[in-house]
C-alpha cells in the first residue's frame, strides 16, 4: 500500500470513530433519535437546495454499485428524491438511473447501476455495470453491501477493488443483520479492505448523511486516495503480476485497468478476450500460457482456481469481521414453515392471489362508479359516430382520456398498491416457490409468476417486469402468457357484457376459460420455441412488515410508466378510430370479416367493428356497443353472442398499449408473431366454445 | 454422498461437488452455493418443487433440477 494511501485511511478511520452512530449492532434509543434529526435535515434541507442548483453544470458523479437487492435503489431514492422501483426480488433495475443532489456545496450526480452478482458476464446487467465504470469513469463508486449476507457480497467488492476506481463501502441493511443475530465490526472490515466503510439502514434513512459526508471527504482528497486490490495466493498472484506487466508494456488502448484485464484474461472472460484480441494477439497468447500453468499446478481450470481464491478471500474477510449470535426460532420462522407447507402453502397462496383480485374488484367497482358519475357530469362519454369532424375527434379523444382515468385510478392503482405490500412483506416469493413446478409446465420457473400476477392489473407494466427473467426466451414466453392475462380492462368487458346481461356464473366461467387458455397457449409456445428452461434460484428474504411509504412510491412508479405510454395511445387512437368509423371506413372491413364473425363465431356483422374498437382499448367493446344501440343491448345480442363476443374480445389481440410496449422490448418480429398467435387462439377458442355452448341456450 | 434433493429436511451438510457447466456453477456460486459451504436444508416444495436451503442465515430456493446436481455430505 502506498504511504499516502495509508495516511488517508488512518485519517478516515479516526474520523469515523468520532461520528460512528451505527457502530456495529448496538442500537441505543438515544443515538437513534439523534439519527432521526439528522435525517430530516438531510431529506428536506438538501432536497430543496437541489432544485435551485440544478442549472449548474459542474457535477461530481457518484455511482451506486452492488449485488441485486442490497438496497441501492432505496439509497438512490433517499438521496435524489426520485422513484426507482424497489422490491423484495432481484432484477428490477436494468437501466441506469440518474438523479441529482446538492450536498455541502457540491453538485452531485448519483447513478443507480443495475444489481449484479459478479463481474462474470452472463447477463446484460453485469456488462452494463462494468462498462459504465470503465468508460464513464465515475468520480466515486459507492459499493452497497447487504450486511446480512456479507460474504457473498464481498465477491463483488473484491472485483470492484481490482477495477481501481475510488470507492467507498456502504454496508446496508444493518437492521436485518441484527435480526439474524449477525454482529459486524466495521473497523475490522475497513482494515481488511483498506476502504472506508459506512453502516446504514437505508429504508429509515439512517447513516446516509454520514455516507455522503465520507464520499465528499474522499473526493476532496482524491489525489491521496489509493485503492489497492487484494492479493491472490502466491502462484496465481505471480502470474497475474507477470501478465499485468506484459499488458502494460504493450501500451494498448484498453480502458480497463491492466491488472483487472490480466485477471479477466486468466479467467477466460469472453468479452474481455475479444476486446484484447483486436488490440494484441501476443497478450492473449501469453495469458493462455499462464492460465495453462495455473491449471497444471491446481489440476483445475484456471477460472475455477481464481474464483475459489476469491471465495476464500471473501470468506476470510467476512469471518474476521463478523460474529454470529445464537438465535431462538422466531415467529417469522414459524410463519415460513406454514406458508411453504405442502397443504397450507397452497391454501395460503390461493388466498393471497384470490384476496388480491377480490380487493381489486371490490375497490375498483366502487371507485369507478364514483368516477364515471363525475365524468358524465361534464359530458356524455359514449362514442359519437355522427356530426362534425372536430366534434367526433374531440369526443374520441375525451373518451380515451376518460377510459384511461376510469381504468387506472380505480383498478390499476389499488391493485398495484396491494401488490407492493404483498411483495415487500416477502410472501410473494413464497407463493412463487409453491408455484414453481406448475410454472415449469409452461417453460417458466416460479419467479415468472410475479410478472404474470402483474398482468392482472395491466399488461403493460407486467411485460416491462419480465426483465427479471434470465434470458430472452423466458421473457418472450412470459410476455406471451401475459397477453392472455385477464387485465382490469378485460375484467370490465366480462363484467359489463356477461355478468350484466347473462349471469355472474358465465362471467366467472369466462375467467376460468381465460386462465386455461393462458396455460395451454403458454404450454404450446414452450414446446414450439426451442431452448432450455433455466432453473429457479431465488432468495427468500425473511418476512417483514411492509412499509406504506415504499408501497406508495412503488405504485406510483409502476403507474407512471403506464400513464406516459397509455394515455397518448388511448387518446390519439380512440379519436382516430372513431373518425374512421364515422366516415364509413370500418363498415367495409366489418363486412369483409363477416365470414369469420358471422359464420364461424355466430356473431352479428357489426361485431367486426366492435372488435376493431376493442383493439385500442378492451373496454371500448362495451362503449362502442352502447354508442350504436343504446343501453338495451339485450335487444341486439343473444346470451350466447354476449359470451362469445366477450370471450373473443378478451383473447383476440393485446390492446394497442401492450403492443407498443412489446415492440419496444422485443421488436417487430416477436410482437407480430405474438399478435397473430393471439388472433388464431381467439378464433379457435371462440368458434369451439360457440359450438359447445350453443345447444344449451 | 447424496444430492440436496435427497437430504432430509432440517439436516446440515457440506457441499462437496457441483455437477454441470461453468454457467450453472456460476449461477450457484454467486449465491454462495459452492463447494465447501455448510448448508441446512429447510424444506422442499411439493409436486417435485424446488428445494430451500439455508446458507449463512439466508434462505435460497433452488429448482429441483439444479438441486439434484449439488452433491453434499451430511454432518
Ligand atoms: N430492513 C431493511 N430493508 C432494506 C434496507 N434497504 C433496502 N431494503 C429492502 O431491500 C429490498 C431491495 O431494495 P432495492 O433498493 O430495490 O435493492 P437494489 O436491487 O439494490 O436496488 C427492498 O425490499 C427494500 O425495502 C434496509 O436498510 N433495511
Ligand atoms: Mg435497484
Amino acid at each position: 500500500m502506498m504511504e499516502l494511501g495509508k495516511n488517508k485511511t488512518k485519517k478516515i478511520l479516526s474520523s469515523l470513530k468520532s461520528n460512528e452512530i451505527l457502530k456495529t449492532n448496538d442500537y441505543n434509543p438515544k443515538t437513534k433519535k439523534h439519527q432521526h434529526r439528522r435525517r430530516k435535515r438531510f431529506r428536506y434541507g438538501f432536497n430543496s437546495f437541489r432544485k435551485k442548483q440544478d442549472q449548474d453544470e459542474s457535477y461530481i458523479t457518484i455511482a451506486l454499485a452492488g449485488n441485486a437487492n442490497v438496497g441501492k435503489s432505496v439509497i438512490f431514492n433517499e438521496l435524489t428524491g426520485s422513484n426507482q422501483i424497489i422490491g423484495n426480488w432481484p432484477g428490477k433495475t436494468v437501466e441506469i438511473a440518474e438523479g441529482k443532489l446538492y450536498f455541502e456545496g457540491q453538485n452531485i450526480k448519483i447513478i443507480d447501476l443495475p444489481g449484479i452478482y459478479s463481474f462474470y458476464t452472463y447477463s446484460m446487467e453485469e456488462s452494463v455495470t462494468r462498462e459504465y465504470i470503465a468508460f464513464e469513469k465515475p468520480d466515486l463508486v459507492i459499493n452497497v453491501i447487504d450486511a446480512s449476507v456479507l460474504e457473498r457480497n464481498l465477491f463483488f467488492t473484491i472485483q470492484l477493488l481490482e477495477m481501481k476506481v475510488p470507492m467507498l463501502i456502504c454496508i446496508n441493511q444493518m437492521d436485518i443483520a441484527q435480526q439474524k443475530g449477525i454482529v459486524i465490526d466495521t473497523n475490522k472490515l475497513e482494515a481488511a479492505l483498506k476502504v472506508p466503510v459506512v453502516p446504514t439502514v437505508a429504508i429509515r434513512g439512517e447513516g446516509l448523511h454520514e455516507l455522503m459526508d465520507k464520499a465528499v471527504d474522499i473526493l476532496d482528497d482524491a489525489y491521496n486516495y489509493q485503492i489497492n486490490p487484494i492479493e491472490y495466493g502466491a502462484e496465481v498472484e505471480r502470474r497475474i503480476k507477470s501478465l499485468t506487466r506484459y499488458i502494460e508494456s504493450k501500451e494498448s488502448e484498453i480502458e480497463y485497468p491492466s491488472r483487472w484485464v490480466a485477471i479477466k484474461l486468466l479467467e477466460n472472460d469472453p468479452e474481455i478476450r475479444k476486446m484484447v484480441e483486436s488490440e494484441s494477439r501476443e497478450v492473449i497468447g501469453r495469458a493462455y500460457q499462464l492460465a495453462g500453468e495455473i491449471e497444471k499446478i491446481h489440476e483445475e481450470p484456471s477460472f475455477a482456481v481464481i474464483a475459489s481464491e476469491r471465495y476464500a478471500m471473501a470468506n476470510r474477510i467476512s469471518q474476521g469481521a463478523q460474529f454470529q449470535k445464537k438465535l431462538k426460532t422466531s415467529f417469522a420462522e414459524k410463519l415460513d414453515r406454514m406458508v411453504t407447507h405442502r397443504v397450507y402453502g397452497y391454501i395460503i397462496s390461493a388466498l393471497v392471489i384470490g384476496g388480491l383480485l377480490l380487493w381489486t374488484f371490490v375497490v375498483g367497482d366502487f371507485l369507478s362508479g364514483i368516477l364515471s358519475d363525475a365524468f358524465s357530469f361534464f359530458q356524455p362519454i359514449d362514442p359519437q359516430v355522427s356530426g362534425s369532424i372536430v366534434s367526433i375527434l374531440w369526443n374520441g379523444a375525451f373518451g380515451g382520456l376518460v377510459a384511461g382515468v376510469t381504468l387506472i385510478i380505480p383498478f390499476v392503482i389499488p391493485f398495484y398498491f396491494m401488490l407492493s405490500l404483498i411483495e415487500n412483506s416477502g410472501i410473494l416469493t413464497r407463493v412463487a416457490f409453491m408455484m414453481d413446478s406448475a410454472m415449469h409446465r409452461i417453460g417458466l420457473h416460479g419467479k415468472a409468476l410475479i410478472p404474470l400476477i402483474l398482468g392482472y392489473g395491466c399488461n403493460v407494466p407486467a411485460i416491462e417486469s419480465t426483465r427479471i427473467l434470465e434470458n430472452r426466451r423466458e421473457r418472450l414466453l412470459a410476455a406471451f402468457a401475459i397477453t392472455f392475462a385477464p387485465c382490469s380492462a378485460r375484467t370490465i368487458v366480462i363484467m359489463g357484457l356477461v355478468a350484466l346481461y347473462v349471469n355472474i356464473w358465465w362471467a366467472l366461467a369466462l375467467y376460468a376459460i381465460d386462465i386455461l387458455v393462458m396455460l395451454i397457449a403458454g404450454r404450446i409456445a414452450y414446446k414450439v420455441i426451442p431452448g432450455e428452461t433455466s432453473g429457479l434460484i431465488m432468495e427468500m428474504h425473511s418476512f417483514k412488515i411492509p412499509s406504506l411509504a415504499v408501497a406508495f412510491k412503488q405504485t406510483w412508479k409502476r403507474t407512471k410508466s403506464l400513464i406516459y405510454l397509455v394515455f397518448p395511445v388511448y387518446i390519439i387512437a380512440s379519436a382516430l378510430i372513431q373518425a374512421l368509423y364515422a366516415f364509413g371506413f370500418l363498415t367495409p372491413i366489418a363486412n369483409f370479416l363477416a365470414p369469420i364473425t358471422v359464420f364461424w363465431l355466430g356473431l352479428p356483422v357489426f361485431a367486426g367493428v366492435v372488435l376493431i374498437f376493442g383493439a385500442v382499448r378492451k373496454e371500448y367493446t362495451i362503449l362502442m356497443l352502447v354508442a350504436l344501440f343504446g343501453t338495451n343491448l339485450a335487444a341486439v345480442l343473444t346470451p350466447v353472442q354476449f359470451i362469445i363476443l366477450a370471450l373473443v374480445s378478451m383473447l383476440f389481440i393485446p390492446c394497442l398499449s401492450t403492443i407498443t410496449i412489446m415492440l419496444r422490448d422485443f421488436g417487430w418480429k416477436a410482437t407480430g408473431t405474438i399478435a397473430i398467435a393471439n388472433i388464431i387462439t381467439a378464433m379457435l377458442v371462440g368458434g369451439i366454445v360457440f359450438r359447445i355452448i350453443n345447444p344449451f341456450f | 454422498m447424496i444430492t440436496l434433493v435427497n437430504l432430509g429436511n432440517g439436516r446440515n451438510a457440506i457441499i462437496r461437488r457441483i455437477e454441470g457447466g461453468p454457467g450453472l456453477k456460476n449461477r450457484l456460486e454467486v449465491m454462495n452455493i459452492r463447494e465447501g459451504k455448510k448448508v441446512k436444508k429447510t424444506c422442499s416444495g411439493p409436486l417435485r418443487g424446488p428445494v430451500v436451503i439455508e446458507i449463512d442465515g439466508s434462505k435460497i430456493a433452488i429448482g429441483r433440477g439444479m438441486a439434484n446436481k449439488v452433491w453434499v455430505e451430511e454432518i
